[in-house]
């Protein structure tokens, strides 16, 4: 059996479109205050390994890195920075626990976008130069595209990806970490004007400002210290290639192997045996084809975000997309969830959850995590 | 309370703004070359897995499968089926569009992968069989804009 490994803590500030009262690391470390408070750690004695999940062209800073450790307790510590979504980050700490190399690990991931002014020159930076470029197809493009390939296979309608919105936004305004909640009708999310036709403007996620902080400890160490945390029962990520390099566009693979491994670890047999989802919909119909790629069927999915079992946060089309902080968010929602304190848009008594994070066009990259208490 | 002086007053916000000024030259690499130069030929490139037989578009110079060094380099077929489609009214600036421009992601019989161009033309839709427009000859310069994009056959 392999170390066992929970999460004692989670901290957060922000969660708006703009946060312009304090600088990106000031945001840092008011969320790292927060989380070593929840976990009750001193991060300058009791953590052994500091993580933060960020990409220097988000933060317009080379070598970010760098400039990591003074603001989440690190200085003079082992520190690393993870360039990817803040469930990979979370991964590397699991190892580190594991290895025995720590056994309290910090994992920060925050998003100070509005400080980016060419978020979509960050965006079109990520296109491959020499093959795709040069047509000015960018993110939203790729977007579009996939969309109307994925709902002629499919059969999703116009109608049910309104009906994901729309569910999403209303869920949102009970969570006080949402910016975009609201009361749509579906007439007005279909008619809205278009991005990348048949994607339009309310199908994909506005971007949002936050930062996060999850205190990860070996279950060993959180016993012998008597910290009650939420269990981390699997945990995986995959790499795959584009749905336009030949990626299955019904059940994209980073997805659908993340999830497989996932439950191989935790001895789950499917979705179905998860009290609430966290499910990555930075597009509207990316829900439901993630959704599809953990082996949830359209009308059961639709059914399952209206009654707010699939993202009771409302998501990303609901909270606002946070660049490398999204999965993050996920994760924050789900374990805030499990321990009774999610606030406004908490579910009952949820046992079991899981979050499944994207990283966006144009990459196949994603991450699941399975989490539980009271086992 | 971690910071005890907090910016209260919208007057008091102070920011600096600046830019990171990076330029590059992409280096197209052995596969990128074949594929470049096949546009100047008037001929789309792929490149197939001397293991697997896999072919890829855009062409790569390893597989994907099998991790073998790729060296053969082919022209699909002149036919392409449209398997997507998007009408982009926000352009890559982010500016908004007075007139859309037309998206297509086109595959190749027994090709993994396609390509993403423009649509030329009328009738273009999903499904469609479509061909590509190559610039005149003396206009191409070896990149992927010496395709004008795809229209419907």
């Amino acid at each position: 059996m392999p170390e066992g490994v929970c999460i004692i803590g989670v901290g957060y500030e922000g969660f708006r479109p703009t946060i312009t009262d304090v600088s990106t690391r000031e945001l840092m470390f008011l969320a790292a205050s927060k989380a070593y408070a929840d976990a009750s750690v001193d991060p300058r004695t009791d953590i052994d390994s500091f993580i933060c999940c960020t990409e220097d062209f988000w933060e317009g800073w080379s070598i970010t890195d760098e400039m990591v450790p003074d603001q989440v307790g690190g200085a003079r510590r082992p520190v690393c920075t993870v360039p990817a979504d803040g469930i990979i980050g979370m991964g590397h700490a699991v190892m580190h626990i594991r290895s025995g190399v720590a056994d309290v690990v910090s994992v920060e991931a925050h998003s100070k976008v509005a400080d980016v002014l060419d978020k979509r020159a960050v965006e079109n930076l990520a296109l491959d130069p020499v093959y795709h470029r040069q047509t000015g197809a960018g993110s939203d493009v790729l977007a579009g595209l996939e969309m109307s390939a994925f709902m002629r296979r499919s059969g999703v309608t116009r109608d049910d990806v309104s009906r994901i919105v729309k569910a999403e936004k209303a869920r949102a305004l009970s969570n006080g970490r949402a910016s975009y909640g609201g009361t749509l009708e579906l007439k007005e999310v279909s008619d809205a004007e278009p991005i990348a036709a048949p994607l339009l403007k309310y199908d994909k996620a506005e971007f949002a400002e936050a930062g996060t902080v999850v205190v990860f400890a070996s279950e060993r160490w959180a016993k012998k210290n008597k910290k009650d945390g939420v269990s981390v029962d699997g945990l995986a990520w995959r790499s795959s290639a584009p749905w336009f390099e030949g990626g299955d566009i019904m059940r994209p693979e980073y997805a659908s192997e993340a999830f497989r491994s996932v439950m191989k670890q935790a001895g789950r047999r499917g979705a179905d045996s998860f009290d609430l989802l966290e499910i990555d919909d930075t597009y509207s119909y990316k829900l439901l084809q993630h959704l599809s790629s953990v082996g949830v069927p359209k009308a059961s999915a639709i059914k399952m975000v209206e009654e707010g079992r699939v993202n009771p946060s409302g998501g990303s089309l609901g909270t606002g997309h946070l660049i490398e902080a999204t999965g993050s968010h996920r994760v924050l929602e789900c374990a805030l969830q499990l321990r009774g304190r999610a606030g406004g848009n908490q579910r009952g008594k949820p046992g079991t959850a899981l979050a499944l994070s994207w990283r966006g066009n144009p990459t196949a990259t994603g991450a699941a995590i399975a989490l539980s208490v009271g086992r | 309370m971690p910071l005890r002086d907090r910016v209260t007053s919208v007057g008091d916000l102070r920011s600096w703004t600046d830019q990171i000024p990076f330029r590059y030259e992409y280096t197209a690499g052995v596969a990128g070359e074949r594929f470049l130069r096949g546009l100047m030929d008037g001929r789309i490139v792929a490149g197939e897995c001397g293991g697997c037989g896999k072919r890829f578009l855009p062409p790569k110079a390893y597989c994907t499968d099998c991790f073998r060094a790729i060296d053969r380099f082919d022209a699909v077929g002149q036919d392409g089926i449209v398997a997507a489609m998007a009408e982009a009214w926000v352009g890559f600036q982010g500016e908004r569009l007075a007139r859309p421009k037309r998206y297509v992601f086109v595959e190749f019989d027994g090709v993994t992968g396609g390509l993403v161009h423009f649509a030329v033309g009328p009738g273009v839709r999903v499904g469609s069989r479509v061909a590509p427009r190559f610039r005149p000859l003396s206009k191409r310069r070896g990149s992927l804009l010496d395709l004008h994009g795809f229209a419907k056959k």
